[in-house]
């Protein structure tokens, strides 16, 4: 299946390659000017010059399309199968319609009449994360991001880390409202050792209220040594307690870390949002920072707050008990009870016993805390899950 | 001795940008494309060199691993004249100083002719490499009455 990012490549004519290999392996490229999307699992392409690549799809039907997205250069690959040629019908009229529609407004004769229109079947579709490494967004896009975090989560002290060539290097990028940045070298020391951390373990990683045991390492390290010869450490009200830091990942590749810290007061925000948030929130904007270096700088703080606000309704709708709490027969049950289903209909429609459905009916009104059918009713519609139950 | 045609050398020489795709296949599989930010032809030898991100390297060595053709397919960014390459796979190494500067003035071509897919070809020297393909036969790709007639068949494509 096509993904959507991907439909808009299919409404112009964007160039793209077609890779064929005959019988032995040989591959051969031919340039296209475009790509036709017939159905969500079938795209075709132009006949008009196509010689080895036509006998390399006989001899060997799977091919590879290559399409850019002008919007923000990324490559995809798409694995087809080569299934057809019309060379007459809909699809072939409709893509002559279209190649002597282009040139007759460019005002220049078609190089070749139209043999065919080649069909192929979907097999799969990759983003080329390994070609869009070198679209790095410029430093100025992490501090955007950080002050866009801050604002939405009321934190307060951020930076931001990307991955450095060595296993254990990470290079700071952007930091919001760390005190001593820029003065104090050690500033960043806490979140330098913590975004190693995620480097390494590529996970969530929280500290929380760690005063306590800060003074308690302190002191162990203070006993191991020469006292007198390491400085005591010192506590104050902006010391951090409490830290949060999380990967950022583009197609489940370390992107970046975010760290943030706490003092004392701030915990409360700085661990008020759920695990499964930050992993679906890291993945959105990792996705997001792949392609940012196309937007305009005015932009990207928009843009990071629509993703991220986003994530929060995501993340709202899938907390919901209905997804959290009732199964997916019983969210099925509650579903056909919203559309007005009668028990003995739902049975039908189901497959399971009327008894089966009242029983469903019983648990989901428990666990929705919801008094009745009409209640259900209101429940599954003011939440938009009409659509939810079909799994 | 430079043993190619004018054609192919006149056209390897032109001051427009060139765009690259450097394309490997397996028996029976589904081939890989990838890509190319500089070619440096070595005419003498028969040999072209591609520069590709290393992190491209580490798709395209899977695809050669048991077979070693390759195609590259040039094509100029401003009027579509296009020549496909093929040979074989005769190795890898890191870019010269002389791979730099072909590299950077790829670079600069794409930013002067073509602004709007300029980041697209930005990559430092230090991310890619060099992957070497002994020539056996170049087609014309050019669209038009020419295209996919061969221009040159080396000693070792008519063996």
């Amino acid at each position: 299946m096509l993904p959507i990012e991907l439909m808009s490549l299919f409404e112009g004519a964007w160039p793209a390659c077609l890779v064929t290999s005959s019988v032995e392996g040989i591959p051969n490229i031919a340039n296209l000017t475009r790509v036709w999307c017939t159905e969500t699992r079938h795209v075709a392409i132009a006949n008009q010059l196509l010689n080895k690549s036509f006998r390399n799809l006989e001899e060997n039907p799977l091919a590879l399309l290559k399409i850019v997205n002008p919007q923000d250069l990324i490559h995809w690959e798409i694995s087809v199968r080569y299934i057809r040629s019309d060379y007459e019908g809909t699809l072939f009229e409709q893509i002559r319609q279209d190649i002597e529609t282009v040139s007759w407004v460019a005002g220049v004769p078609l190089p070749a009449q139209l043999r065919s229109a080649v069909v192929f079947e979907v097999v799969s579709v990759r983003q080329c994360v390994e070609e869009s490494v070198h679209l790095k967004p410029p430093p100025e896009t992490y501090g955007d991001l950080l002050n866009v975090l801050a604002a939405v989560h009321d934190w307060n002290r951020l930076s931001y880390w990307i991955p450095g060539e060595t296993d254990e290097d990470v290079k700071l990028q952007a930091s919001r409202g760390v005190p001593g940045a820029g003065v104090d070298e050690s500033a960043f020391d806490s979140m330098k050792r913590l975004a190693r951390l995620v480097k390494s373990e590529s996970r969530i990683v929280r500290l929380k209220n760690i005063r306590s045991q800060l003074r308690y390492l302190h002191s162990i390290c203070s006993e191991s040594v020469e006292q007198g010869d390491r400085p005591a450490a010192t506590f104050t009200e902006g010391t951090p307690v409490s830290y949060l830091a999380f990967p950022i990942l583009s197609s489940h590749a370390l992107a970046g870390i975010v760290c943030c810290e706490g003092a004392s007061g701030q915990m409360e925000s700085v661990h008020s949002v759920e695990d499964r948030y930050l992993a679906s929130l890291a993945a959105k904007l990792g996705e997001v920072l792949l392609t940012i270096s196309s937007i305009p700088a005015p932009e990207r703080e928009a843009l990071f707050k629509q993703v991220i606000e986003l994530a929060k309704l995501q993340w709202q709708k899938e907390a919901d008990p209905f997804h959290s709490s009732l199964s997916a027969r019983e969210r099925q049950v509650a579903v056909n009870v919203a559309k007005g289903l009668t028990n003995a209909e739902i049975a039908k429609q189901l497959f399971i016993s009327p008894r089966t459905v009242t029983t469903h009916l019983e648990r989901i009104y428990l666990k929705l805390n919801v008094p009745s059918r009409a209640a259900l009713t209101r429940y599954v519609m003011e939440k938009g899950l009409l659509a939810e139950g079909s799994e | 001795m430079n043993k190619w045609p004018d054609e192919i050398n006149l056209f390897l020489q032109r001051p427009v940008p060139i765009f690259i795709h450097l394309a490997a296949a397996q028996k029976g599989t589904t081939p890989y494309i990838s890509r190319g930010y500089g070619v440096q032809p070595e005419p003498e030898r028969e040999l072209l060199w591609i520069y590709i991100l290393k992190t491209q390297w580490l798709r395209l060595k899977e695809c050669i691993e048991n077979q070693q053709h390759l195609a590259v397919l040039l094509t100029s960014g401003v009027d579509n004249e296009s020549y496909q390459f093929k040979g074989q796979f005769i190795g890898f190494r890191s870019l010269t100083k002389q791979d730099n500067t072909k590299l950077y003035e790829q670079s600069r071509k794409v930013s002067q002719q073509l602004p709007g897919v300029a980041s697209l070809v930005q990559v430092s020297p230090s991310e890619c490499l060099a992957v070497g393909i002994q020539i056996r036969a170049v087609y014309v790709q050019t669209p038009g009455p020419r295209a996919g007639s061969i221009v040159m068949e080396t000693e070792r494509g008519k063996s």
